[in-house]
């Protein structure tokens, strides 16, 4: 979007620490209904920042999709299954546990550190990418859809594929 | 500047989507929203590097990822309703039945 500096810089920080709550609040929640509730605070923090970056029909796709479906299915699963047992007494961590924390957090703090020094900007100069068609006076949406037409037709059909067996799966499983 | 902070926020969100899968010890259901917030943590670096590089295809390719991330939704959530019908439970450690 066309926003001023500071803003821009202003609503990146604050969606991200939104972002980051609601991460925690997934994880670290112990009623799972709550952690299904932040899952899709997440989902709507990420489509504003697509919004953020010009991204208007990601962001619209990931409102519908991810918030509007799977979310829905989430909860209703959680919801499904709910107060048969909670298994209250695994509160102990054992040396697996730890071991696992002591990764995570040096992946964390060695992603930390190698990302601010890499240099992105040399990377992105020594890409260029064949732009066939003129990409300013078509909109976002046309350029997607040019995209799905031309190059990435056999995807689009192999996605629909894989869509038709999952729906014939699900359906499958729900008969019995 | 502007990359980077981006890559931050994805880079969080999908470790602590790996280290909720690792540290389930509750049930089932709960195991598919790490899953999805790490598919989620993709979907922004592929957005984030389109954007960058002015290209159209890191947004096309990330609509695929959404699209093959709601058939695995799809899917894990009537294999979770199912196995809850058959067992009774929904303990992780009860799903052994394929072990040897």
């Amino acid at each position: 979007m066309d926003l001023p500096g500071p803003i821009h810089d202003i609503l990146v920080v604050f969606l991200g620490l939104v972002l980051v709550l609601g991460g925690l609040g997934v994880v670290l929640l112990t009623n799972p209904i709550f952690s299904a509730f932040s899952l899709g605070l997440v989902l709507v923090c990420i489509s504003l920042f697509y919004i953020l970056s010009n991204s208007y029909f990601v962001a619209a796709a990931q409102l519908l999709i991810y918030v509007g479906a799977i979310n829905v299915l989430i909860i209703f699963a959680v919801m499904f299954m709910n107060g048969s047992e909670y298994s209250n007494d695994s509160y102990f961590w054992t040396i697996g546990d730890g071991v696992t924390s002591l990764v995570c957090t040096s992946i964390l703090f060695s992603l930390i550190t190698i990302i601010p020094d890499t240099s992105w900007y040399g990377i992105f100069w020594t890409t260029r990418s064949s732009q066939i068609i003129e990409q300013d006076l078509i909109s976002n949406i046309q350029q997607i859809g040019i995209h799905l037409s031309t190059d990435f037709y056999l995807p689009f059909e192999l996605i629909s594929i894989i869509l038709l067996v999952s729906l014939i799966g699900a359906i499958t499983m729900a008969r019995q | 500047m502007d990359p980077i902070k981006y890559f931050t926020f994805s880079m969080i969100i999908s470790i602590l989507g790996i280290r909720g899968i690792l540290l389930n010890r509750r049930n089932i259901p709960i195991m598919s929203m790490p899953i999805e917030s790490m598919l989620l943590a993709v979907n922004s670096n592929f957005l984030v590097f389109s954007v960058s590089l002015d290209d159209m295809m890191g947004q096309l390719f990330a609509l695929l990822v959404l699209t093959v991330a709601a058939a695995e939704s799809a899917i894990g959530s009537a294999i979770f309703v199912n196995t809850f019908r058959v067992r009774g439970t929904i303990a992780v450690e009860s799903i052994n039945c394929i072990q040897g």
